[in-house]
């Protein structure tokens, strides 16, 4: 009879070459705002989201990285414990869609085994500065069996969507359906912590 | 329960709080979503003195006789069941009696369903609600509260259901106080103990009477009208207007009201109706009996909603035709605005609200700003002391705690070379923490980073407890001294370490002179397999510090050490600069930085062995690599030398010499870690026996000569008379100054 509306927690995490709009999304997503000026995250962040899902809420506890390839070694440890991964290439930039490879090697390497993969081409409302095509962007997501969508921080496109996505996909896995909630332990790189959230 | 249990409680904790928030500010934004309708309710209640419905009375009277067809029924029924067993026992067949009644005589007005009924012993409440209306019923809970006998016990209390109609939150209580008109305090105390003790448990979050928006009380509440029964019956001659006028003045339910003892902030109608208690049964006679009990008001019906809410009664009376009982049943008729729900309107409160809330909650994560995540440190050499400040600032709305943590798979959470202080702290809401950074390269970096196995970088984390993580970068360049260098790298060189310094400096200018004392020509050009850089400083001590007390013990001015690395770095003429003390340190802390011990770590234990016998010791020192061996014999060539100082303190001579033997001879870190897994007091023991071991393997060295010592000059301004069997005299060639940027003519 109750209605059990605190059901989840999720953990994302969003990924990708510095600069293709990762921490807009989240912002896009988490404030509805856009933001042009480009203060480069040097460290980790999260904010959380509340959504609805099949007659759950879901607390989304989004955490935005630092894409340079010096903090990729620290960075990598954070992904242990996301459910979801969203990884952001920006479509101007052809060589954030060449790095695609080498962020999901990363993935395969450090993050949980079943986690839940997104590949989005940002800033698509930039279409006289697309260098990578949508088919391009689908075939290797269809390469590699993970969701696709060119989403738009600035123009509001997608945005929205690719969480629901994501989050649907978690919740429709198997194990997590009637999961209590996780506790929320921050993906602290210390090696006991996540020995103990594992 | 485990640690990690714990944070899973507090999270579940955390986040039904969090749902409670969300159903308070959609409570407060009703509104919104809600538009009022009025229903049309009927109350009941009547104390039916343990009677069974009589079929030659039907309740119509009661409950149907009047216009408009009510949606919900809440009808209170008292002293259902006098039968003792009724204490025990569950069921009870007037229970069923009278639903049956009550049902039946209902469905003359339209088609009920029973949202719900609820018993204690002869309390009973039956809720009865439209069929077209049932459906936005929702979270039905009953209650019960014993009052009675021993303070718990059915016979008096209250029986209580509570539900959500459409978006208004109803509570409806059924309730019998204590009899005897006495006993005014006694009925307060039973209204109080009601209140408190009533609990809807059986909900997701207990609720109590007061948390509703509308709360309504039928029942016999056996308040009396406290006067003499003589006094009563005559004013029960006159008129009704009248009589009910001055009746009422005596009313105790309403004296306690006014002064607040009972029902506090509650509603009644006007009492139009004589009083409903007692008469002789099956007649409207006042009661005959021997007790002759004064008539009084015991059954009422009250009411108490929330600011905004709306409640309307359209009438409230007794029933004089209905004789089955001691008392005669009242009802009262109210129109009740009830939240009829839009639900698009409320999907769009309730999503706002949800953002409200995240946007709260994401504005009491910690938050922090940092002044700079990228130090240059510059270029750094061995012990050079550079200082960087780091401001922390709290730009949140919470206070905060960061702390420095390691990357993962990391045990410490910055490199040897850098100290941060404080590591960790709190910062109060607009406050700043300065954080000092200090970069010294000392012993345990130098090697690496002389080797260019490691950088002089680092990426620091700073941690916010409950928040983000800062990545800090530091990034310098480590200029290789010959502190932190291989011997036989050392030994090898032909050119100074650090040759650029000298052209750096003023010295150049007072260096450009051709006359170098013989003694530096010499410290410049030791013999073979006898770095530079050790020969300079071995030379420099022979030749002018055998007279300092305290040598190796007094610590040197950081400033003069700094002052003799760069002499040595540019292997620069002797004297070096500062005092002896400083020069000994010098000397100290190049043996220290040594990745290779003057004894190789593989020797150590040989050496350990040996410290009983010279020829053994001998033996062992046959051993070790040239320029370890070379290195060592000159050392000790300087500390016989010396050794005569000490003895004047021979209380410090050991002292000095367990000091040096310890920096000459270290076990290797597997052999210390060995050490380490031993308890502490056979560590303490083993320690001591090692200390003599190694301070006696030194020891002869002092007292034995070797045949092929070297020999350090002994004056620096001796002039061509260190001769030596290798030929120390002559100025070698190829491992002289070469790179030196002046000419050297001899
Ligand atoms: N035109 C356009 N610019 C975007 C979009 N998303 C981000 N940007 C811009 O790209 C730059 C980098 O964005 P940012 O979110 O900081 O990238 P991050 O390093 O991946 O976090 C900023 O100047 C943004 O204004 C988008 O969807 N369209
Ligand atoms: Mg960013």
């Amino acid at each position: 009879m109750a209605k059990r509306s605190y059901d989840l927690l999720f953990k994302l995490l969003l990924i990708g070459d510095s600069g293709v709009g990762k921490t807009c999304i989240l912002f896009r997503f988490s404030d509805d705002a856009f933001n042009t000026t480009f203060i480069s995250t040097i460290g980790i962040d999260f904010k959380i989201k509340t959504i609805e899902l099949k007659g759950k809420k879901i607390k989304l506890q989004i955490w935005d990285t630092a894409g340079q390839e010096r903090f990729h070694t620290i960075t990598t440890s954070y992904y242990r414990g996301a459910m979801g991964i969203m990884l952001v290439y920006d479509i101007t930039q052809p060589k954030s869609f060449d790095n695609i490879a080498k962020w999901l090697r990363n993935i395969e390497e450090h993050a949980n085994e079943d986690v839940e993969k997104m590949l989005l081409g940002n800033k698509c409302d930039m279409e006289d500065r697309r260098a990578i095509t949508r088919e391009r962007g689908e075939d290797i997501a269809r390469q590699h069996g993970i969701r696709f969508l060119e989403t738009s921080a600035k123009a509001n496109i997608n945005v929205e969507r690719a969480f629901y996505e994501l989050s649907e996909a978690i919740l429709d896995k198997g194990p997590n359906k009637d999961k209590a909630p996780e506790p929320q332990s921050l993906p602290k790189p210390r090696q006991e912590l996540s020995k103990c959230c594992s | 329960m485990s640690r990690n249990g714990e944070t899973a409680m507090n999270r579940l904790d955390q986040m039904k709080s969090r749902e409670l928030l969300v159903e308070e500010r959609m409570s407060l934004r009703q509104e919104d979503f809600t538009a009022m309708s009025k229903y049309l309710f009927f109350f009941g209640t009547w104390n039916v003195n343990g009677q069974s419905p009589r079929s030659r009375e039907p309740l119509e009277p009661w409950l149907t006789n009047f216009d408009g067809q009510p949606h919900v029924y809440v009808v209170g029924f008292q002293e259902l069941d006098l039968d003792k067993r009724a204490y025990v026992y569950e069921a009870s067949i007037r229970e069923v009696e009278w639903l049956k009644a009550v049902e039946n005589t209902i469905s003359k007005k339209g088609r009920y369903k029973l949202a719900r009924s609820i018993r204690l012993v002869g309390m009973m409440l039956v809720i009865y609600v439209l069929e077209e209306d049932i459906e936005y019923v929702t979270n039905v809970a009953a209650a019960a509260v014993g009052t009675g006998i021993m303070g718990w016990m059915g016979n008096k209390g209250a029986v209580s259901v509570r539900l959500e109609f459409h978006g208004s939150h109803l509570c409806f209580i059924c309730a019998h106080f204590a009899a005897h008109t006495e006993e005014v305090e006694r009925r307060n105390e039973d209204y109080r103990n009601i209140c408190e003790r009533m609990v809807f448990t059986h909900l997701e979050y207990p609720k109590r009477i007061k948390e509703h928006d509308m709360i309504f009380w039928v029942g016999d509440f056996n308040y009396r009208i406290a006067i003499s029964r003589h006094e009563a019956h005559k004013i029960l001659q006159g008129d009704l207007p009248s009589l009910l006028k001055d009746l009422a003045d005596h009313d105790q339910l309403q004296l306690q009201m006014t002064h607040q003892k009972v029902f506090h902030g509650y509603k009644e109608g006007k009492i139009k109706f004589r009083p409903t208690y007692k008469y002789d049964m099956g007649t409207d006679m006042w009661d005959s009996s021997e007790k002759a009990r004064v008539p009084s008001w015991c059954d009422r019906i009250l009411w108490k909603c929330k600011d905004g809410e709306q409640v309307e009664q359209l009438m409230y009376t007794s029933v004089k035709d209905l004789r089955l009982s001691d008392h005669k049943p009242v009802m009262a008729l109210f129109d009740v605005g009830i939240r009829v729900v839009d639900k698009p309107k409320k999907k769009k409160v309730y999503e706002t609200v949800l953002k409200e809330i995240d946007k709260e909650e994401n504005s009491f994560i910690p938050q922090a700003n940092v002044d700079r995540q990228d130090f240059k440190l510059g270029e750094i050499t061995f012990i050079q002391q550079v200082e960087h400040t780091l401001t922390v600032a709290n730009t949140g709305q919470v206070p905060i705690i960061f702390e420095f943590i390691p990357a993962l798979g990391k045990e410490s959470y910055c490199k040897d070379w850098l100290k941060i202080t404080p590591n960790k702290s709190n910062i109060s809401q607009g406050e700043v923490c300065y954080v000092e950074l200090q970069v010294c390269v000392d012993k345990k970096s130098a090697a690496k980073l002389t080797t260019g196995a490691e950088k002089l970088e680092d990426i620091l984390i700073l941690h916010l407890d409950r928040g983000k993580d800062f990545f800090i970068s530091l990034q310098g360049e480590y200029i290789s001294s010959c502190f932190g260098m291989n011997l036989e790298a050392l030994a090898a060189r032909t050119t100074p370490v650090r040759p650029h310094l000298f052209v750096k400096t003023e010295q150049l200018i007072s260096f450009d002179t051709p006359d170098l004392t013989f003694a530096s020509k010499v410290a410049l050009s030791p013999p073979a397999h006898i770095p530079v850089e050790v020969w300079m400083l071995l030379c420099h001590l022979y030749t002018s510090s055998t007279d300092i007390p305290d040598l190796f013990l007094q610590p040197g001015l950081p400033e003069e050490v700094e002052k003799i690395r760069d002499h040595l770095d540019a292997r620069l003429p002797l004297p070096l600069p500062g005092s002896g003390h400083s020069v000994a340190e010098a000397l100290l802390l190049l043996f220290d930085a040594l990745p290779e011990p003057l004894v190789p770590f593989k020797l150590y234990n040989e050496c350990l062995e040996a410290s009983a016998s010279w020829p053994t010791a001998k033996v062992v020192l046959e051993k070790f690599p040239k320029t370890h061996r070379e290195t060592f014999k000159a050392f000790m060539v300087l500390l016989r030398k010396l050794q005569p100082r000490w003895e004047q303190h021979s209380s410090t001579d050991l002292g000095t010499l367990e000091i040096l033997a310890d920096l000459v001879l270290k076990p290797s870190v597997e052999v210390n870690k060995n050490m380490a897994i031993m308890g502490a007091i056979g560590k303490g023991a083993m320690k001591q026996a090692i200390s003599r071991k190694k301070t006696a393997f030194l020891h002869m060295f002092l007292v034995n000569r070797l045949d092929d010592e070297p020999i350090i000059p002994s004056s620096l301004s001796q002039t061509g008379a260190a001769t030596s069997d290798n030929g120390l005299a002559a100025l070698p060639q190829s491992r002289s100054v070469v790179t030196f940027p002046v000419t050297f003519t001899d």
